[in-house]
């Protein structure tokens, strides 16, 4: 299975082989699954953060640079976002998964075939972002997949299989990981078509702007975060400490 | 090597959200947990033990990691007879609700966005794997240490935990935290212009970098409102940004 796309730095066609791609979107969605996991099922203990899973993914296709990258990209833009109460933010665990893996596997590509790695990390994010609002509502649909295992246990216990019963609690991770693994599947598969067509669509003029362009999302984190804090001091606390550091670079 | 049967129950408050539910939340968690220690003091009559873990399924939700409190001043209740269990269980309920919003806001808004912060601060100070490490080792260290703590706390002076962490004053270390983060943040922004290479480019790239980074905010706080309209005071953080940007571009 091959794809055609067009590469602006040969200037031409390009065949791609759809064969690796494949094979690599199923790996990182069986081990990609089993980190997304820490973000809620187990331990929370950071292991799902955008800047440690897009690296993982990054790895896992041969490029943890350009993961790290996209890594600490998300890891700013997402985390204004907070689990309180019941609350369900974006899963961006996923997306940094997705990001990460695509990137890497595409910046792997003969020939300097695609653009440069900021470039491609750009363009990876305008196509996982829009599955956003997708990861809520999966997300969701888990947790309410989840309420059928007190009927499970209720029954369990009523029958007086104790100690069988209280581990349908632990079920609820097979239900996040299933659905962490077929979410991945369709979101890199999803990103590594979008994004060769995506740089057949984009101007010519914008070439040149495209790898600055990431820096919108640090940037859109930062005032994020900066607006969750909504304390006039921590305000002046941001600008003194600029302004400071503008003094120290003049 | 054998577990002893505190540190089996902590161990299994690890998965406290693994089967998380609209419908009860982390109640499976809670019953989870505890279960062995029910299994100890009714070992002999399965029906009781039943019933008492039916008991562990009410509707629960706190902060994951302050969980951990509540479980060790139940497992203290428990033990002392199944009256004094059921007086921890109506107790329970308003711990939930108050070590939900202390948690909440230190861990969330206070913890997670500061080492975050600090690990990308890392990142663009010098793009390596020490970001990683900084991340996960900086972030569990603090958790971990304060989820057994309380636990320990709960476990052996029972309602007396509340002193502990009351005593640890969450939320002046939060404002701390808080300092901290928007210190990185600052010179995260100041490391940005660096990492991308602003400095120096051409007269269009800059205007179109500060137009995008003013919709992003924009849309950022749109959303935040419901579609609602900006008030002023929300603005000053992008308004520094870009004021940040602007002097050091031109």
């Amino acid at each position: 299975m091959f794809l055609a796309f067009y590469s602006v730095k040969v200037g031409k066609i390009v065949w791609l082989d759809l064969i690796p791609f494949i094979w690599l979107a199923a790996k990182i969605s069986i081990f990609g699954a089993v980190l997304a996991l820490d973000r809620t099922a187990i331990f929370q203990g950071m292991l799902s953060r955008p800047l440690i899973a897009a690296t993982f993914a990054g790895a896992l296709a041969g490029n943890w640079e350009i993961g790290l990258l996209l890594g600490a990209s998300l890891e700013l833009y997402f985390l204004g976002e907070i689990p309180v109460g019941s609350n369900i933010p974006t899963d961006d665990t996923l997306l940094a998964l997705v990001a990460g893996g695509t990137a890497a596997a595409l910046s792997g590509l003969p020939a300097n075939a695609l653009v440069d790695d900021k470039s491609l990390a750009f363009m990876v994010l305008l196509t996982i972002l829009p599955w956003a609002g997708f990861t809520r509502k999966l997300d969701s649909w888990v947790r309410v997949r989840n309420a059928r295992l007190i009927d499970d246990m209720e029954t369990r216990l009523l029958a007086g299989e104790n100690a069988s019963a209280v581990n349908f609690h632990l079920y609820g991770m097979l239900n996040f990981y299933g659905a962490a693994v077929g979410a991945l599947g369709l979101m890199v598969v999803s990103s590594l078509l979008l994004v060769p067509l995506l740089l057949l669509l984009l101007p010519a003029w914008a070439w040149p702007l495209t790898d600055r362009l990431l820096l919108v999302f640090p940037a859109v984190g930062i005032a994020g975060l900066l607006y969750n804090m909504n304390q006039k001091r921590q305000l002046a606390v941001f600008a003194g400490i600029s302004l400071l550091l503008l003094v120290y670079s003049l | 090597m054998k577990l002893r049967l505190e540190q089996q129950i902590f161990l299994r408050s690890l998965c406290w959200q693994t089967s998380w539910n609209f419908a009860r939340m982390q109640c499976l968690g809670l019953a989870y947990a505890i279960y062995p220690l029910l299994e100890k003091l009714y070992a002999k009559n399965p029906e009781h033990l039943a019933r008492r873990t039916r008991r562990y399924l009410v509707c629960f939700n706190t902060n994951p990691y302050l969980a951990a409190a509540i479980l060790g001043f139940l497992v203290h209740m428990e033990s002392q007879g199944e009256e004094m269990g059921d007086q921890g269980l109506a107790l329970s309920g308003s711990l939930a609700g108050l070590y939900g919003a202390v948690g909440d806001a230190f861990f969330w808004n206070g913890l997670k966005p500061m080492v975050s912060a600090l690990a990308v601060m890392i990142f663009f100070l010098k793009p390596s794997l020490w970001a990683l490490v900084f991340l996960f080792s900086a972030y569990n260290f603090i958790h971990l240490g304060m989820r057994y703590t309380v636990y320990l706390h709960g476990l052996h002076r029972g309602i007396g935990v509340i002193e502990t962490i009351n005593s640890w004053h969450l939320p002046l270390l939060r404002n701390i935290m808080e300092f901290v983060t928007t210190a990185s943040l600052a010179v995260t922004a100041f490391l940005l212009v660096d990492f991308f290479a602003l400095r120096g480019t051409a007269a269009r790239t800059i205007p179109l970098f500060l137009l995008l980074a003013l919709i992003g905010w924009f849309s950022w706080q749109r959303k935040n409102r419901g579609g609602g309209q900006l008030r002023f005071l929300e603005v000053i953080p992008a308004g520094s940004l870009v004021v940040l940007l602007c002097l050091l571009f031109f």
